[in-house]
């Protein structure tokens, strides 16, 4: 393949990123003037580096959510498990996780998603608790970002076509703007790999809801600027669901199934690997 | 003399006839006599309601059933829109779950003359809404398709509460753009 320098570097007669070969180049030399034993001088303000699994447990505060017919709460449920797969990805090691609240704290939506964004993680995992106006309606199910409007539909990201991919757009990623509660936009076909793989897990598991995997205009999702998904654990308007959800068994089981999940997608490369 | 006087009379008489009849017979058929309003049964009166379909819960908790429901007709489409709402959440039909939260009112409806249509809902739908992305998009979902079903003008729908836009009605569905008629969450066989 032929390599086409961007618009910018052209413009100034440069066939390679000047800065950063300059940056680097000073950086080597400096090293080799000063030795290996020199003191290296304290580094910079980087930007934040996390790069791990945001997860957002819903709800909190006031804002109870979903209650069962024991008096269950949604908001304290999925704090439960939220800390559950945070202590699971530390023990294993593979994953940093961040949770956006741990307490039982209010926090907007605009909220959680800019703690999310100011962080950059791989994954954004909004936990739910689902209810129904049956109470037959039972299982757990994983939702995508889907826009609803006329105009929100024109980010819709367009359906794979067979044959050769397009050519990228002539534009440098520094000009892709995006409209702010619209971000999730961009990452659907990689949220979309996930949630997918979230339900074949589920379902193997033998609790997938009449949607298992749903495309909706999600609010916890539609501002975040990295793959999320909504996961609703279960049917707390169900007393089958709601009697397991209870259970630390079963808590454990959905926090583990999550973490297996993401870190057999960062192995297979459907999610880029972060620092560890 | 006397007969003869008689039998004058009478040709005279005949010959008018006959005149009269062959001037009938050379002018054609004859017109209708003029029927006055008051002299016949008065015409049906105009239909004075619409057969709907309207959106209510499945009992088996799949999602959303279609059921055909007699609304008063409405003078306008923002009369007719408001009259099926107020059909959508008022009584439903035997062997539905409900979808709207019990005690949502409609405020309002109104249209803005480019096929949106503006669904203004008492706060119950938020305040006595049980909670659940599921419920929640069975009542966004019911309202929506009841509008855009049996209006044909309204291609999408805007959800306001009390006069206001609102971010969601539970937490989940983002409810700042106006929603195209969904009918992937309806289930079972169409409306009788």
């Amino acid at each position: 393949m032929r390599y086409a320098p961007p618009a910018l570097w052209r413009r100034h007669g440069l066939a390679v990123p000047a800065m950063p070969v300059l940056a680097l180049a000073s950086a080597l030399l400096a090293q080799a003037q000063a030795g290996p034993g020199a003191q290296q001088p304290p580094a910079a303000v980087s930007p934040p580096s996390f790069a791990g699994v945001v997860v957002d447990p819903g709800h909190g505060g006031d804002d109870h959510g979903a209650v069962g017919a024991t008096g269950i709460e949604e908001k304290a449920l999925v704090l439960g498990v939220a800390q559950r797969l945070q202590s699971l990805a530390a023990l294993h090691g593979g994953i940093r996780v961040r949770l956006t609240r741990d307490d039982d704290r209010a926090l907007t939506l605009d909220q959680r998603a800019t703690a999310a964004n100011s962080s950059p993680g791989i994954l954004f995992v909004s936990l739910h608790a689902n209810f129904s106006p049956s109470p037959k309606t039972a299982g757990v199910e994983v939702g995508t970002y889907r826009a609803a409007g006329p105009s929100a539909q024109e980010v819709r990201v367009a359906p794979r076509r067979s044959g050769p991919a397009p050519p990228a757009p002539p534009v440098s990623r520094w000009a892709a703007l995006v409209r702010w509660d619209q971000a999730q936009a961009q990452h659907v076909e990689r949220a979309s790999v996930v949630a997918q793989r979230l339900v074949e897990r589920f379902r193997a598991m033998g609790t997938v809801g009449p949607r298992a995997w749903f495309q909706a205009p999600l609010k916890p999702l539609s501002a975040v600027n990295m793959p999320g998904v909504l996961v609703e654990l279960g049917y707390l308007s169900n007393a089958d669901d709601e009697g397991a959800l209870v259970s630390e068994e079963r808590q454990a089981a959905l926090a583990q199934a999550v973490l297996d999940v993401v870190l057999a997608s960062i192995e297979n490369g459907a999610l880029p690997a972060g620092p560890r | 003399m006397m007969w003869r006087a008689l039998a004058v009379a009478g040709a005279v008489v005949l010959l008018l006839a006959l005149g009269a009849g062959a001037w009938m017979i050379s002018r054609g058929p004859v017109a209708p006599a003029v029927v006055r309003s008051s002299d016949v049964e008065a015409p049906p009166a105009p239909t004075s309601h619409i057969t709907a379909t309207l959106f209510f819960g499945d009992p088996g908790g799949r999602g959303l059933i279609a059921r055909r429901v007699d609304v008063p007709l409405g003078a306008s489409v923002a009369e007719q829109g408001e009259a099926i709402l107020l059909a959508a959440l008022g009584t439903r039909p035997p062997g539905t779950t409900p979808v709207v939260p019990v005690g949502t009112r409609v405020r309002a409806f109104y249209l803005d003359g480019t096929g949106t249509g503006f669904v203004d809902l008492s706060a119950e739908v938020r305040t006595k809404h049980t909670g659940g992305s599921f419920a929640e998009a069975l009542t966004v979902a019911a309202v929506v398709n009841a509008v855009t079903s049996n209006l044909p003008s309204v291609a999408r729908v805007r959800l306001l509460v009390e006069g206001r836009e609102v971010e969601t009605l539970a937490g989940h569905l983002d409810l700042a753009e106006p929603f195209l008629p969904d009918l992937s969450l309806v289930v079972g066989r169409p409306a009788p």
